[in-house]
């Protein structure tokens, strides 16, 4: 009975991690959909000029493309959907130890309306990071989400444990490589599409004027700025389009003057779309903070012949 | 904490190792911190209830006790009765009393969600053990429990205290006094983690996996068909029995690493052939409970039907109230009242046309109908579904479409349902226990391990009825 239960065990142990380095070997080799998207920023980084980073309205309203046709220079957008700025300080840092040509610009867009977000210290759907949960960056950057994260949370052969059949059929998907609808929403180089193109779907903010702001997004940003300053990059930070119904709040009036001090320590132009002619037309946009197609091609238009002097100053 | 968190493996492992290696007559207290500290991990404050309640009732057992020839001991057997149904009515009731009549909007304290007046976890279950105890002192059929600690580990023991087996006193105090003599063998190993392991499979493979289906149904009925809309109640009856029934197997399987064997809570209710069959095997231990301090007292054994039919309508209404402050339980309970009255009114007849596996596929039917009444947030849902059961369309490849899972998700869950409905089948017909079926053997329990680690999505989802 004792070398059953030993051999029971035994068995428990290697199964778990062949099972594990399996569905890590097949994300790692992903070429579409959201993990061919986090190879690209985590391991198979290409030599681009101009790289974006952010959450959802860095991933949505930078058309790689769409730019580098206007501009003449090589994009790509690694820009993350729900996430903030401590996961995006990960992504640039991931970036630039693993890509040979150093950028010549890195466009950050920082939603400093959202630095007071009760929420924005959470880890939004950790499985999404999955082949990359051990990464020295990324670690670093959930870990500072949640202390907690690294310790017990992700034992490495059970992090798959977590997954639901939607991953299994991402799985498949990989090994078999079959496309579906979805992967339309990853495109080239990185751009995402957002999903509904013609729904405005205005949501109020519910913070207060006087909530708390985030000391862990305002000291990732103050990294950014350092990073790119101690690397010899050109930061371009970027606040992109948001509808003029949305109500800022005096925390959120204090938080754009303390990135616009930022700029101003390491003499930095910021590109500030806020009360441009584009935030004052709803069809412009999907939900209140996102634009959707028609908004994102003029907001394209507008980026991309402001970059080109701030590159090539 | 959870079964299902991580965190209770650690516990757990820790929990283990202390309770072995410390001294064995000291067991009792590292029973007693460890449940304090499983307990308080939801909210400190709930310990304040759990240890009122223990407080209460010990004093009150004991004063019952010496004053068996006085009228005092009515004063302290309504001491302990008034201060574990108050803290119910105080903590699960007060605010369902007050929108019957219409007093809520005015009351502050009932928009707070959290803090002290969140309902303490598993406050139906351990004062229904601690009543019972304290019944049974004042009734003489057993003796008041003198050492503190003891009692603290009765009514606190962290496996069960959160959603049962409720205990009787007889059953669990013997067993917590002899953990010293508790010894520790591959036997044991085996036949726990058998438990445990099915346990596990019932809650994170069927209930879990069901559970998404069901609430895809319930967040938008209108969109489904009729003939989806009756399976989702019969479908929900599963997810609840796996749900609660994996809960009590892992109990029984933790407590049973601690030498500790608690009372089985189900004996395969989906396979009866009769509604009273159903309610003898559903929810053992709180059936028996009322049946012992509500039923019998109030002469449910009585020939007469009226009084027979009035206590029985009288029981499912407090077993409805007792899963929840809302209409929707309480119709839930009548329903299944009603249903063994006209049982009974009709059991000659029954007896005459009854095909067992006819019989069991009806009784499963019209609880799974009763079950979405439990399941439905307002009775104005309740009925509105039953409304579109019989008005709706039956496309039932529009709704598949609706459910948008992918197709091997299905057929992974019809596979599953058949080895759940197989295998407890097979114990039911051979009356074997779990603990000592093929899967006490450590390569299937090491098998059904990997199955639910890849299959099961550990995203500690709460067991359903920790909300009661």
């Amino acid at each position: 009975m004792r070398i059953r239960i030993i051999i029971s065990f035994a068995i428990i142990i290697i199964s778990t991690y062949g099972i594990h380095f399996f569905l890590m070997n097949t994300f790692r080799n992903a070429d579409f959909g959201q993990y061919g998207k986090l190879n690209l920023l985590f391991e198979k980084s290409g030599d681009y000029d101009v790289v974006f980073f952010g959450s959802s309205r860095a991933a949505f309203h930078f058309n790689s493309v769409a730019i580098d046709s206007i501009t003449g220079m090589s994009s790509c957008n690694m820009g993350i959907a729900a996430t903030n700025d401590v996961i995006s300080l990960g992504a640039i840092n991931s970036y630039l130890s693993s890509c040979k040509i150093k950028p010549k610009a890195l466009v950050v867009n920082f939603d400093f309306f959202l630095w007071d977000d009760p929420s924005i210290d959470s880890i939004r759907n950790e499985l999404r990071f999955f082949p990359y949960l051990h990464h020295k960056d990324l670690c670093y950057s959930l870990s500072e989400l949640d202390r907690f994260f690294l310790r017990y949370k992700y034992l490495k052969p059970l992090a798959f444990a977590k997954f639901n059949d939607f991953y299994y059929y991402e799985c498949y998907r990989v090994l078999t490589g079959k496309k579906i609808a979805r992967d339309n929403e990853f495109k080239q180089k990185g751009f995402q599409k957002v999903p509904f193109e013609k729904a405005i779907n205005f949501k109020n903010k519910s913070t207060a004027d006087n909530s708390i702001v985030s000391k862990r997004q305002l000291n990732a940003v103050e990294r950014i700025f350092a990073t790119a300053s101690n690397q010899g990059l050109k930061l371009v930070p970027v606040i992109t389009p948001v509808h003029s119904s949305y109500t800022f709040s005096k925390t959120d009036s204090l938080m754009l003057n303390k990135l616009y001090d930022l700029c101003n320590q390491y003499d930095i132009d910021c590109l500030n779309y806020l009360n441009k002619e584009i935030c004052s037309n709803p069809y412009n946009f999907f939900d209140e903070i996102h634009l959707n197609s028609k908004g994102r091609k003029i907001f394209d238009k507008a980026f991309s012949a402001a970059l080109i002097p701030l590159i090539n100053n | 904490m959870s079964f299902v968190a991580s965190s209770f493996i650690f516990f757990l492992i820790i929990f283990f190792i202390l309770f072995y290696i410390c001294p064995k007559r000291l067991r009792w207290i590292v029973v007693l911190i460890g449940s304090y500290i499983f307990y308080s991990f939801e909210d400190i404050f709930f310990l304040i209830p759990l240890f009122l309640s223990t407080v209460v009732d010990y004093y009150s057992s004991i004063q019952i006790e010496k004053n068996r020839s006085s009228p005092k001991k009515y004063l302290f057997l309504v001491l302990s009765l008034s201060t574990n149904i108050g803290m119910l009515a105080y903590f699960k009731y007060a605010d369902f009393a007050m929108s019957i009549f219409d007093l809520s909007q005015s009351m502050s304290y009932s928009s707070n969600p959290s803090g002290l007046y969140a309902i303490p976890i598993g406050i139906s279950f351990y004062t229904f053990q601690t009543i019972s105890y304290t019944v049974d002192v004042f009734r003489g059929s057993r003796k008041a429990e003198r050492d503190f600690g003891i009692f603290a580990v009765f009514v606190s023991f962290f496996p069960q205290l959160v959603a049962g087996p409720i205990e009787k006193s007889s059953s669990l105090i013997p067993q917590i006094k002899s953990l010293p003599n508790v010894k520790f063998n591959q036997i044991l190993y085996s036949q726990a983690f058998s438990l445990i392991i099915w346990g596990f499979f019932k809650k994170l493979l069927i209930a879990d996996r069901l559970g998404v289906i069901v609430d895809k149904i319930y967040s938008t009925p209108a969109d489904f068909s009729s003939i989806t809309l009756i399976i989702s109640g019969c479908l929900f009856m599963i997810q609840i029995y796996c749900d609660f029934s994996g809960y009590t197997l892992i109990a029984r399987g933790v407590a049973q690493l601690f030498g500790i064997e608690l009372s089985k809570n189900w004996n395969y209710p989906l396979f009866q052939t009769s509604f009273r069959d159903f309610w003898k095997n559903w929810h053992i231990t709180l059936s028996n409970w009322f049946k012992d301090y509500i039923y019998i007292p109030l002469g449910g054994r009585k020939n007469s039907f009226f009084v027979w039919s009035s206590v029985v309508l009288l029981v499912f209404l407090l077993s409805g109230l007792w899963h929840g402050a809302n209409y929707t339980f309480i119709v839930w309970g009548l329903l299944n009242a009603i249903a063994l009255l006209i049982e009974k009114l009709l059991s000659k007849y029954i007896q005459l046309v009854k095909i067992n596996f006819i019989s069991c596929i009806f009784v499963f039917f019209f609880c799974g109908v009763f079950f979405i009444s439990f399941r439905s947030n307002s009775i104005h849902e309740f009925v509105e579904i039953l409304r579109m059961s019989v008005s709706s369309g039956s496309n039932l490849i529009q709704d598949y479409v609706k459910f948008d899972m992918w197709i091997v998700s299905h057929l992974v869950n019809a596979v599953l349902l058949f080895v759940f409905f197989l295998y407890e089948w097979t114990c039911f017909k051979n009356k074997t226990e779990i603990n000592h079926s093929f899967i006490s053997r450590p390569e299937i329990q090491a098998a059904l391990f990997l199955v639910i680690i890849v299959l099961a999505e550990f995203q500690n989802k709460p067991f359903i009825y920790f909300q009661f």
